[in-house]
């Protein structure tokens, strides 16, 4: 634990913009896959982030781990500021913050035998003798050993090390994976889509795998995924993106049970339930229109210019219970539910704000 | 093999699958992909197979219509439809089937559409090769086939070629495609795999609407067990190249019979239950190029007797209109047990 109640990762109003030159007669323009994200992960605990294609929630994770350089804002890692980080001092934090990706197949250089795959980032950071550029000669048994050992820890035969991925069935490649992301004993493992690209029963083996992990290692999770149900067991706080902006974020249980934001209710009507009388009885909410792309945001923005801006809410043009207000002034995250537990439920919609009852102005003050 | 005894569907079979078998004959050995398959298909019933990958469902629902690729082919068995075996049709009679009279919508609508046609184009040469009506004519049903599956402005997005409509759109496109011959059977290949959540939710609610309004019998392949509690009547489930079991889409969520269906649904996690634990399955399928002697799920099998690993078990009847491959009576175990699986 940091003590003082120091979350582990604290972002603040982050953007990230991507030009764009796409076929339009406008030429240049803006794509704000992130647009002013504010988010709060403590030690061991599992953030999930949810939303469909193009909300802009891989990009937000690998803004977070610093793949990209932010537009603006504040990425906050145990206090230190991480936005505009450099160099050397980059290079330091980035072992406390790793990444398990979506696809096993193509995140694992299939040249490289699973030995070496889990000993690079061992090596890159010179962890054990042998330091950078040391490669495969100057393997000492000590850095054998924790090789070994991590592909224990994620439940890899020890034969499994001198063979290559593509030897491998995804379940397992996934496992490779998770054991080069957990080398450097990170503090921080952002997980986009970990389980999407595979089987229902093989789903369930790293779902399990990753929480056991956690418990082991006291690691803290940014969960990314499209698919609620995984979400609903293993995250207990979950934040919902639509169009680069979180529009609801608090306790999973509270989320889910009593979505505050239409598009979180909806998203959640969405899931099909493997059990075919709630199937039957279930409200369901189908809403219109496509999930719009982060290229032409804010509805009938498009073809807007860079620093363009409309003053709506982003879910309007599919929303079921869009009014005026919707379309003149974008909702800010607010809270939405009286404060039961320390967590607070928040959502970015003037119809909650209108029926909370304790509706409080402005921005949040930290995202308690 | 009839197993839609008591089931609140027409009892007319329209489709029948019998013994089908789909071997792939690649370098390392023949992969029975399809292993002796027999189902039918009821008319106005939406009938879904569940498994994982490289279980044969796919495979089973290509060969229907003979369009399994190399190196794979079809080595045995029938496929009942208006009176002919389509696997003996000639090709031309064949194609005359496919599209028309069977609609066919699969994971990746991208693929089976014609890049350099317009979708009215596409829409309406059905139309005009196989019934004997005009241009006008075509032209308004394949504009009304558009509305009717959702698609907004449908007049003049028929003059847009395939690649102008996002991916919910074009997967409505297929299914307009799918349906514009009126066919008696629509085969779906994981229609809803490639498509965000809510644009899912938009896509089962045409085909629930399609059943209820056309009365198409459905054949849904799909890997999501929420998507055919929602949609099926009847549910087969396949592993390893065999249907392990197949019910009525209630019976099998709440009274499964088969080790492998009941690990399938204790391994998902699941949004009304978030306090469950899911229960993951050990091991990974087998090499369906080497298969073992017994029982296919032996291996991962928490039911599993000495017998189940030299004797194949046979799909028998275990309930009014419910058939399970197993030797053993996993009620009974589960019972005994006080409940609790082994």
């Amino acid at each position: 634990m940091t003590g003082n109640g120091q979350p582990l990762l604290e972002v603040r109003d982050l953007k990230m913009h991507f030009p764009y030159r796409g076929a339009s007669a406008s030429g240049r323009r803006t794509v704000r896959a992130v647009d002013g994200v504010d988010l709060r992960l403590d030690e061991g605990e599992t953030l999930a982030l949810v939303g469909e294609s193009g909300c802009g929630k891989s990009t937000l994770a690998r803004t977070i781990a610093r793949l990209y350089r932010p537009t603006a804002g504040s990425i906050r890692f145990r206090g230190l500021e991480l936005a505009g980080l450099e160099g050397r001092r980059l290079r330091g934090v980035r072992r406390e913050i790793q990444m398990i990706f979506q696809d096993p197949y193509s995140s694992l250089n299939p040249r490289m035998r699973v030995r070496d795959i889990v000993a690079e980032p061992l090596r890159n950071f010179s962890e054990t003798s042998g330091g950078p550029g040391g490669k495969t000669g100057g393997e000492t048994s000590d850095l054998a050993s924790r090789v070994r050992a991590l592909a224990a820890t994620v439940g890899l035969d020890p034969s499994a090390l001198s063979r290559y991925p593509h030897q491998f069935s995804g379940g397992q490649r996934q496992r490779i994976g998770i054991a080069r992301a957990l080398a450097l004993r990170p503090s921080l493992v952002i997980a986009d889509e970990p389980l999407s690209a595979l089987d229902v029963s093989i789903q369930a083996q790293i779902l399990v795998l990753l929480r056991d992990l956690q418990a082991h290692f006291g690691l803290s999770y940014l969960f990314i995924s499209h698919d609620l149900s995984v979400v609903s067991g293993i995250s207990r706080r979950v934040a919902v993106m639509y169009l680069g902006e979180i529009v609801e974020t608090g306790p999973t249980r509270a989320v889910f049970s009593t979505p505050r934001h239409p598009y979180t209710e909806a998203l959640l009507s969405a899931v099909p339930v493997p059990d075919p009388a709630t199937e039957r009885t279930r409200k369901r909410i189908v809403l219109t229109g496509d999930v719009p792309s982060p290229l032409a945001p804010r509805g009938a923005t498009r073809g807007a210019r860079e620093g363009e801006r409309v003053a709506s809410c982003p879910f309007a043009p599919r929303c079921p219970h869009v009014f005026d207000r919707c379309r003149e002034e974008k909702p800010l995250l607010r809270l939405a539910a009286e404060p039961g537990s320390p967590d607070a439920h928040l959502a970015a919609c003037h119809l909650t704000e209108e029926t909370a009852r304790t509706p409080r102005p402005g921005r949040p003050a930290a995202l308690i | 093999m009839d197993s839609s005894e008591g089931l609140n569907v027409n009892h007319e079979p329209v489709l029948t699958i019998e013994d089908l078998r789909t071997h792939f004959f690649t370098d390392s050995g023949v992969v029975r992909a399809v292993d002796g398959v027999s189902l039918t298909l009821f008319a106005g019933e939406t009938l879904g197979i569940v498994g994982e990958s490289g279980c044969g469902k796919s495979a089973t629902c290509l060969s229907i219509l003979n369009l399994i690729p190399e190196p794979g082919r079809i080595v045995g068995g029938r496929v009942q439809f208006d009176g002919r075996n389509l696997l003996e049709l000639p090709p031309r009679d064949l194609r005359d089937v496919r599209g028309r009279r069977i609609g066919m919508v699969f994971q990746d609508p991208m693929s089976s559409l014609n890049p350099f046609l317009t979708i009215g184009e596409q829409l309406m040469e059905p139309l005009l090769v196989h019934e004997r009506i005009g241009r006008a004519e075509a032209r308004r049903r394949a504009v009304r086939m558009l509305e009717d599956v959702g698609i907004p402005d449908a007049p003049s997005r028929m003059k847009d070629y395939p690649h102008r409509f996002s991916g919910g759109m074009r997967q409505r496109v297929m299914i307009a495609m799918s349906l514009i011959g009126n066919p008696q059977v629509v085969l779906a290949d994981e229609p809803t795999t490639a498509l965000d959540a809510t644009i899912q939710a938009q896509v089962l609610d045409l085909f629930r609407r399609i059943r209820e309004e056309r009365g198409a019998a459905i054949l849904m392949v799909t890997h999501n067990l929420g998507v055919v509690a929602g949609i099926a009547d009847r549910v087969a489930v396949m592993y390893a190249g065999r249907i392990v079991e197949i019910a009525s889409t209630d019976d099998l969520f709440s009274r499964p019979r088969h080790p492998y269906t009941v690990a399938l649904l204790k391994s998902v996690p699941r949004l009304d239950e978030p306090d469950r634990e899911v229960a993951p399955i050990a091991g990974t399928p087998p090499d369906l190029a080497a298969l073992p002697p017994g029982c296919a799920f032996y291996d991962r099998c928490s039911f599993r007797e000495p017998r189940c690993r030299e004797n194949a078990p046979p799909l028998e009847a275990v309930g009014e209109a419910h058939m399970a491959r197993c030797w053993v009576d996993i009620r009974s175990v589960i019972a005994a047990k006080g409940g609790e699986q082994p």
